[in-house]
């Protein structure tokens, strides 16, 4: 049976995607319809109880949140594809720590901003001005210190890309396109060198090839 | 060779790693930064967590930072060693890691803004932002709902076994329990209650606690 993404237009989502797109796994998409609630709709729950965005489903086995089903794929199919974990304990050590940054540091401002320039109106409440400024702050600082690590590393976790830079591929797509703040990377000589390099590689384009977001 | 942790004891993510520590038996040496004088912020801690945070370690030549990275390396290096918080199959770990992430994007994201305007704003003289308070304890109380149903029908977070899943939220309910006035939140929920009755009863943490000397 093959494995089940729940989702796969909206952005978390897609960090399962591509994760499964690199390491070259069969898998099946259901989309859901979050005009219509159904991610608040029982049977959606019984799979996500936080009724949020992705679920996986392997067989018998039930998983959510993105980056732990980023976890489980590229530890189950360690032996084909990139190898997205390094290949030592602290390489490990090193993926984790800048996924926890992702997830810690970079994703809550620019979530923020994804809600509040993209999704406002469409949700029917009003944005917020301020917070979008001060999470444009936020996002730049956090941003600066990515500057500071690429200019020594070429990748997040070290000379090899892994999971801690294809966790900030869906949100940052939204920001150099629609969110409109597409300097806050470009203006970053490593950032932007390092986002170029991501952002090209072929599973990420197939992921957004076949999965955007309708217009 | 003892790890350093350059932390503090009454904060939160420093005691996430201290916590793991002492349920595996990993020997650590705490080195104290002061957060109340924004030691954090200063050069010479940006050279080792350059976001200005704690905690950060050194064991050796490998220094690492984001306590949930760290839990998870130690776990995973001396699996073999006192309690195994990480689960034996890669379905299980990923359940564990599946709970890991919802602390961290649900629980903390939802409670950090409740501890720092109840919790760190009147320490520095700042105002509150109560209706942001009100706003979050409604969310949060939604989020326990989740946790109450899973933990019907499961004795710890991921399962049978106390893991990183369990772990990882203590240091953050203990606010919940004794600093921003949420504590029926818990107590209100019987299985919720049973569980945080039960894992803040193990010895490793009665042992923080006394070093943290609340």
């Amino acid at each position: 049976m093959v494995l089940k993404v729940y989702g796969p237009h909206f952005a978390s989502p897609k960090r399962a995607l591509v994760t499964l797109i690199e390491k070259g796994v069969a898998f099946e998409t259901i989309p859901v319809d979050l005009m219509k609630g159904e991610h608040k709709q029982p049977a959606y729950l019984a799979l996500q109880p936080f009724g949020v965005l992705p679920a996986v489903v392997d067989g018998d086995y039930k998983i959510f949140e993105s980056r732990a089903v980023m976890r489980y794929i590229a530890e189950k199919y360690r032996s084909q594809g990139p190898d997205l974990l390094g290949k030592t304990v602290e390489d490990r050590g090193q993926v984790e720590q800048w996924l926890d940054v992702e997830a810690t540091s970079y994703h809550p401002p620019l979530l923020n901003l994804t809600l509040h320039v993209m999704f406002a109106s469409v949700m029917g409440f009003p944005a917020d001005q301020n917070l979008i400024k001060e999470s444009e702050e936020k996002l730049a600082a956090v941003l600066d210190v990515y500057e500071a690590h690429l200019s020594k590393s070429k990748y997040l976790a070290g000379d090899f890309v892994s999971l801690a830079d294809l966790a900030h591929l869906p949100f940052t797509d939204y920001l150099v396109g629609p969110i409109g703040k597409a300097y806050l990377i470009k203006d970053r000589k490593h950032v932007s060198a390092w986002w170029d390099d991501i952002s090209n590689r072929p599973a990420w384009k197939e992921t957004l090839e076949k999965y955007s977001l309708p217009a | 060779m003892v790890v350093k942790v350059y932390g503090f004891l009454q904060a939160a993510c420093p005691q996430r790693v201290l916590l793991c520590f002492l349920e595996k038996d990993i020997e650590f040496e705490l080195i104290h930064v002061d957060l109340n004088t924004l030691e954090h912020k200063k050069p010479e801690h940006l050279l080792r967590q350059p976001f200005g945070q704690v905690p950060a370690i050194e064991d050796g030549d490998l220094k690492l930072y984001e306590s949930r990275a760290i839990l998870r390396y130690y776990s995973t290096k001396y699996a073999d060693q006192g309690t195994d918080l990480l689960g034996k199959t890669l379905e299980q770990r990923a359940i564990v890691d599946q709970w890991m992430e919802t602390e961290t994007n649900y629980f903390n994201a939802v409670g950090l803004p409740i501890v720092i305007n109840l919790v760190v704003k009147p320490r520095l003289g700042e105002p509150c932002d109560f209706a942001l308070v009100e706003e979050q304890k409604a969310k949060m109380e939604k989020i326990f709902d989740v946790y109450e149903n899973r933990l019907a029908t499961n004795r710890y977070l991921a399962g049978d076994e106390f893991t990183l899943a369990d772990l990882t939220h203590m240091p953050g309910l203990r606010y919940t329990m004794n600093e921003t006035g949420s504590s029926s939140m818990v107590t209100s929920r019987p299985n919720l209650n049973r569980w945080w009755n039960e894992i803040s009863a193990r010895p490793s943490w009665k042992k923080l606690m006394e070093m943290a000397a609340y």
